[in-house]
């Protein structure tokens, strides 16, 4: 099988890609989606607060994937459902397997990784006890009651403040399920602060910052949890220690970017985005293998997945039409007070678009610089819970020499 | 001289613990009764009975204040009531698997009650997978006796029932002039265990065993028998084979009573109904004394030692040999052979087992202790044996879990006929490495039923089983062949283990009746892998839902009444 550009994952960042893919003159655009149905994680978030960047709409989950899949239809995309893409190799080959062909290669001029996360479990970040039946990453919850009808537990504790893990703390309360509170151990919430307000302020869930569950009950089902305080080391503090009587624990406790296939094709892969390492045009360090949306790095808003998927389709198109290996480049640095830094390198074709976390809570103005731009932006906070996006114009990049390395500074009032 | 023997013990246990006790010594089998202050007291007391030679066995019925009475299961039904087997195995563990096969060589009706809805899900299921070389047993025991030639019958075992294994070795390194003096020293250790053909390497020889050791390693002892293996996939494959030649398992049932008429068994009572039978086989691993005393031959007691162990991303493998240093044994419990690094069979590499006496036999929680214990212990050894591999953290660990071994106070397995009861055969006190002595220990087994009960011997055993190939181990063009027939074959279920739709569904339809979400993820690894079932577990529960006509909310986690959903929401009961 032969095509122009291929994604591998038909959820926002993939059908974005090929939409504009296809949009940029891309003759066969394939979408291979694991899932028996397009739409990726926005299947299952029927809450709203989608597209207010993108369509100006305050629209949930399936809304925006139906939007999506309508446009794809419309500029003839082609797509394969119940297909996974099991190997990939750095000359672009493809290999996948579904119920109709069995195993198929696919060699394209393109690709674009549109893998998505996958959340961290319970094994990731050790938590003792017993293995009772009850623990549950917030995802899988969410696709339980959203999508096969069913309520995981009654009685909820949640470990981790994450955004699904927030959505679920009111979705669980909403379908009859006593939340009885949302243990974090940062002294910070991990998701965004329209979330804590919504989904826990609005419905009274306790939010314990600076906690975590260290032992899990029960035998056959979750009995319980205990939990304690934990210092600034994020080590539980002796005596802090409470039982919390619960049936159901569940884990918002982060999101991993699926990089099996990316390391199979020797991309490299950033230690600080834990993605692959990127360029503004979102390709990867490949020639011609490029990437879109969570499985590049974690991003807040399905909109700024959206974001990089025009990006990358646009892009893709393009090496499909014309192969362009530039290896022309500077890195893009986090420096003082940045944690995560997207892209990683700038390679004078396009504007850049930087995504980034502040490292640390600062909770008073602040000046972002990029350095050697003489940029500098000034903001009223720096949170890690809440992504930066900063748009820089190719005109004033042109010119930049050495590395660009972008840093935040507290300033006075 | 009896009396005088039982004073020397109560006097040792109060010079050692201070603690006052009874001692009985009926027949070599030393039973404590009396009040201690704690359950540590109570195993320190038969810890020192167990130290006097000579003793059959220890018998603990010391009482401390948070003691907490052993709860079995009530009856459930009848369904067996007035079945007849001529033999009945208690307990489907590794153990009781491999004697059901052995003995399914004989004309006999068997049956094998577990009381779990799988089997091999206690000692088996959390054993490390190892086949342990003898030299780790006490030269002159049971344990080391069976240990050997167990470990010598695992190519035939495996060839016959088509269970992936590899004799990967122990290797075990020198770090310095003194310590490279001790392997040779400990070369003539592994002989004398009889191991086979130990040989000391030097560097270059080093280097094709066990890549990237430390420069400063010059020599190791490669004791190349130990072998991996799914001790899952072992059990299932025994058990699948003795089905096939005739042997009935029945999970869900547990043994409540034994009935004895003149010293001669008659029949169990379990909570599915009374099966008459005259040969019972207690192979019933932590409940093994319980099952004793049933029979009113109680002459042992097992006191469960808990062993954590941690299983690692298999993007961090960098091991291909059980590697040992001396400094790695010091750190060793004196009752575990175990600790350390050891590949699997499916290419993780586990860490563990820990061991710590526990009180409670169902008492698989794992601790922050256990974890830290392990990597505190292990992780800056394995660096500096192979400084080129990250070290072992915690961000590398995807699972990790602990199990009970059924140990007894004497520390050696017991396989023998009861001195008391005509028709008991007690298969007690296999801890680690039972795995390892298992083939043996059921060849034992087969010849004390040949002695006791004399059985024909049937013309139509079939010693083959066949395994169902895996996703992950067929080519493309394989792959797309079966598709071609069969689409369940080109249906990834698993992303993370490649497991397809067939997989699972064969596993429904299997001869061992199983419809758990855990029973599939041991044999087929659907859910074991890097994202823990995150993907795969509502997909396995829609199969588990068509293939098994069962509503969601009846599928559990591991059987009993770990069900993982609590009813519709409420759109859904509308």
């Amino acid at each position: 099988m032969k095509a122009d550009v291929t994604v591998i994952g038909g959820g926002p960042g993939g059908l974005v890609s090929a939409l504009f893919a296809k949009r940029n003159g891309a003759k066969k655009v394939l979408i291979l989606e694991r899932e028996d149905e397009l739409g990726g994680i926005l299947k299952q978030c029927i809450h709203n607060g989608f597209g207010l960047e993108l369509f100006k709409k305050d629209l949930t989950g399936p809304e925006y994937a139906e939007r999506l899949i309508d446009d794809i239809n419309k500029v003839g995309v082609d797509y394969m459902l119940d297909t996974m893409a099991i190997h990939l190799s750095n000359d672009r080959t493809i290999t996948a397997v579904n119920s109709k062909y069995g195993v198929f290669n696919i060699e394209s001029k393109s690709i674009v990784l549109a893998m998505g996360c996958r959340e961290r479990a319970r094994g990731n970040i050790v938590i003792p006890g017993t293995r009772p039946a009850g623990i549950y990453t917030a995802g899988v919850a969410q696709r339980f009651i959203n999508i096969d009808g069913y309520l995981p537990g009654k009685e909820v504790v949640i470990l981790g403040s994450g955004d699904i893990g927030l959505i679920m703390a009111r979705r669980l309360t909403l379908e009859g399920a006593k939340v009885k509170g949302v243990y974090e151990i940062m002294d910070h919430p991990g998701g965004l602060k329209r979330n804590i307000v919504q989904c826990l302020n609005d419905f009274d869930i306790p939010l314990y910052l600076s906690h975590t569950v260290i032992e899990i009950k029960g035998k056959d089902r979750v009995t319980g949890v205990v939990v304690a305080k934990v210092d600034s080391k994020m080590q539980p503090i002796e005596g802090t220690e409470e039982f919390i009587k619960c049936d159901t624990l569940l884990l918002s406790v982060g999101l991993i970017p699926e990089n099996e296939l990316s390391k199979e094709a020797n991309i490299e892969i950033s230690s600080n985005t834990k993605g692959p390492v990127m360029t503004e045009t979102m390709e990867t360090t490949v020639p011609g293998i490029f990437s879109s949306g969570n499985v590049s790095v974690v991003f807040d808003l399905v909109d700024y997945v959206a974001e990089t998927g025009v990006i990358a389709g646009k892009n893709a198109a393009e090496f499909a039409k014309e192969k362009n290996e530039n290896k022309k480049f500077i890195n893009i640095l986090p420096g003082k007070n940045v944690g995560i830094l997207f892209p990683h390198r700038y390679s004078y074709r396009d504007d850049l678009i930087l995504f980034l976390r502040a490292g640390k809570w600062i909770e008073k103005p602040v000046s972002i610089k990029i350095k050697p731009l003489n940029m500098k932006m000034r903001r009223f906070y720096a949170r890690p819970n809440e992504m930066i996006r900063i748009k820089i114009l190719q005109d004033k990049l042109l010119s930049a020499k050495g590395d660009i390395t972008v840093s935040i500074k507290e300033v006075e009032g | 001289m009896n009396n005088k023997f039982s004073k020397e013990i109560i006097h040792r246990i109060f010079e050692e613990t201070k603690e006052k006790t009874e001692v009985k010594n009926i027949g070599n089998v030393v039973y404590l009764n009396g009040n201690v202050s704690s359950y540590d007291q109570a195993l320190r007391a038969g810890f020192i009975a167990a130290s006097f030679s000579k003793l059959r066995g220890v018998v603990s019925n010391l009482h401390y204040p948070s003691e907490k009475k052993i709860i079995f299961p009530e009856k459930v039904s009848d369904r067996l009531n007035g079945r007849e087997f001529d033999v009945v195995i208690v307990g489907a563990g590794v153990i009781g698997a491999a004697i059901a096969r052995e003995l399914s060589k004989f004309n006999l009706s068997i049956a094998v009650l577990e009381r779990h809805s799988d089997i091999g899900v206690d000692q088996t299921a959390h054993n490390n997978g190892m086949i342990h070389p003898a030299f780790l047993t006490k030269h002159g025991t049971l344990k080391w006796e069976m240990n050997y030639k167990g470990n010598a019958m695992f190519d035939k075992v495996t060839a016959e029932l088509d269970v992936p294994f590899k004799r990967i070795g122990t290797l075990i390194v020198a770090e310095n002039l003194k310590e490279e003096l001790m392997l040779f020293a400990l070369n003539g250790l592994v002989k004398w265990h009889r191991d086979p053909s130990p040989k000391v390497l030097n560097r270059e020889e080093l280097d094709k065993v066990e890549p990237g050791l430390a420069p400063h390693i010059k020599k190791g002892l490669l004791v190349w028998n130990t072998g991996i293996i799914s001790p899952f996939e072992l059990t299932i494959a025994y058990m699948e084979n003795a089905i096939s030649n005739g042997v009935k398992l029945f999970l869900e049932t547990s043994v409540n009573g034994v009935y004895t008429e003149n010293s001669f068994v008659k029949a169990v009572e379990t909570t599915q109904g009374t099966i008459k039978t005259h040969c019972l086989i207690n192979a019933a691993g932590l409940y093994a004394d319980k099952i004793a005393e049933f029979a009113g031959d109680r002459f042992f007691t097992i006191h469960p030692r808990r062993g954590a162990t941690i299983i690692f991303d298999k993007t961090y493998q960098p091991m291909k040999t059980v590697l040992g240093s001396f400094s790695m044994r010091e750190n060793r419990n004196p009752h575990s052979k175990g600790g350390g690094f050891i590949p699997t069979i499916d290419g993780n590499l586990q860490l563990g087992p820990t061991a710590c006496e526990v009180e409670d036999r169902e008492d698989t929680a794992t601790s922050f202790g256990d974890i830290n214990e392990l990597l505190d212990k292990f992780a800056p050894i394995l660096s500096r044996l192979k400084p080129e591999y990250p070290e072992a953290s915690k961000d590398k660990i995807i699972t990790y879990f602990a199990g009970a071994r059924a140990a007894t106070f004497k520390e050696d397995f017991i396989i023998e006929p009861s001195q008391k009861i005509k028709g008991l055969i007690h298969v007690a006190g296999i801890q680690s490495p039972g795995l390892a002595a298992a083939p043996a220990i059921a060849e034992r087994v087969y010849e004390i039923v040949r002695n006791e009960v004399n059985p024909d011997i049937k013309n139509e055993f079939n010693p083959v089983r066949k395994r169902f190939k895996l996703f992950s181990e067929m080519d493309g063009s394989e792959i797309t062949e079966r598709t071609q027939k069969d689409s369940q074959y080109g249906h990834i279920i698993c992303r993370c283990e490649h497991v397809s739709e067939k997989e699972i569904v064969n596993v429904l339809h299997d001869d061992i009746p199983v419809e758990s979400v855990d029973a599939i993820k041991r044999r087929t690894r659907a859910g074991m892998g890097r994202c823990q079932g995150g993907f795969c577990l509502p997909r396995v529960m829609a199969i588990i839902e068509r293939e098994k006509g069962l509503n969601k909310e009846r599928i559990t986690k591991n059987g009993g009444k770990s069900f993982i959903l609590d009813g519709k929401t409420k759109r859904g009961e509308k």
